[in-house]
């Protein structure tokens, strides 16, 4: 009896059947997932020119203090030693010129 | 970019890498291939054919906008964690929704076969059974969809229900025995007389 019981529910289960889907569902999942793509490539694009300023900074990698300071230092130094108000000077007319400490420098420079 | 063709031929856990590589071709691919399969589980879930449709596309969207949540490394068959997706999905969507649709699924199958005794007894009988399925508890359930109508192992189905086999085998038995009980209280088995009444024949 138990046994015939196994088997009618086992035929009957079997008769349960799955409907078809309605719509063309892996074309609907596909199209969604593209449309979703493209709005969030557009939410990210809506930041304008400051979201895209920051992005750059964002990108900009600090160099050494130390390194820094010496490339300004030296950077400086040069721009100086070539700038016109210096290079004009009558006694300057080279970079040698420049650096040069004159010997003629007496006491009485200095009082 | 790897013609569709030849994705074709990659296995579902090297397309599921790819789509986490944002390759869209790969994630169309696996939509295709699986798409019938886990419409059909969720229905079993939750039979309504529009809700199980939805079940599914929002199991596949979450796949596309999230592809992390599949871990490669774990060793898992993507179908198997992607069941485990899909039915948690369905659990979650009928919890919501409970009670809210009582028999309309009756009057759907009886809407579209009015005039035809032959195929309203069948619907009659599918709807029947169906009923009985759902007032299973939701473990049972879908321990009995995933052995008896998704054709897994044991083994594949427990994995499925993070169980151990033998606690699968029980949840198996014990859905069996209590859709015996439904049935046969019904009498709609073991029972031919009342089951010719309730059919109308």
């Amino acid at each position: 009896m138990v046994h015939d019981l196994d088997k009618e529910l086992d035929v009957l289960l079997s008769k349960r059947a799955v409907p078809e889907m309605r719509s063309n569902l892996e074309h609907r999942i596909i199209q969604e997932s593209l449309r979703q793509e493209a709005q969030s490539a557009k939410r990210q694009g809506e930041g304008g020119f400051f979201a895209g300023l920051k992005a750059v900074l964002d990108n900009i990698v600090l160099p050494q203090p130390a390194l820094a300071m010496m490339m300004v230092l030296m950077v400086g130094g040069v721009l100086g030693a070539y700038s016109p108000d210096v290079m004009q000077d009558d006694d300057a007319d080279s970079f040698e010129a420049y650096i040069m400490t004159s010997d003629e420098i007496g006491y009485g420079d200095f009082l | 970019m790897v013609p569709t063709h030849k994705l074709e031929n990659l296995s579902d856990e090297e397309l599921m890498v790819r789509v986490q590589d944002a390759d869209h071709s790969a994630f169309s691919v696996l939509v295709t291939r699986h798409t019938r399969m886990f419409y059909a589980a969720a229905y079993r879930m939750y039979p309504y054919q529009d809700e199980a449709e939805d079940i599914v596309q929002e199991a596949f969207m979450k796949l596309w906008n999230r592809p992390e949540i599949w871990k490669a490394d774990k060793g898992a068959k993507f179908t198997t964690w992607f069941y485990r997706v899909v039915t948690n999905q369905a659990i979650d969507f009928a919890r919501k929704i409970k009670n809210t649709k009582g028999s309309e699924a009756l009057d759907r199958i009886t809407d579209k076969t009015a005039n035809q005794q032959e195929v309203m007894e069948q619907a009659q009988q599918e709807q029947m059974l169906e009923d009985a399925i759902q007032e299973l508890p939701e473990r049972q359930k879908l321990a009995l969809n995933l052995c008896f109508y998704e054709g897994l192992s044991n083994k594949e189905a427990a994995e499925i229900m993070e169980v151990g086999v033998k606690a699968l085998e029980s949840l198996l038995m014990r859905a069996k025995a209590g859709l015996k009980d439904i049935l046969v209280r019904q009498g709609n088995l073991g029972d031919e007389e009342k089951r010719g009444h309730y059919y109308g024949s």
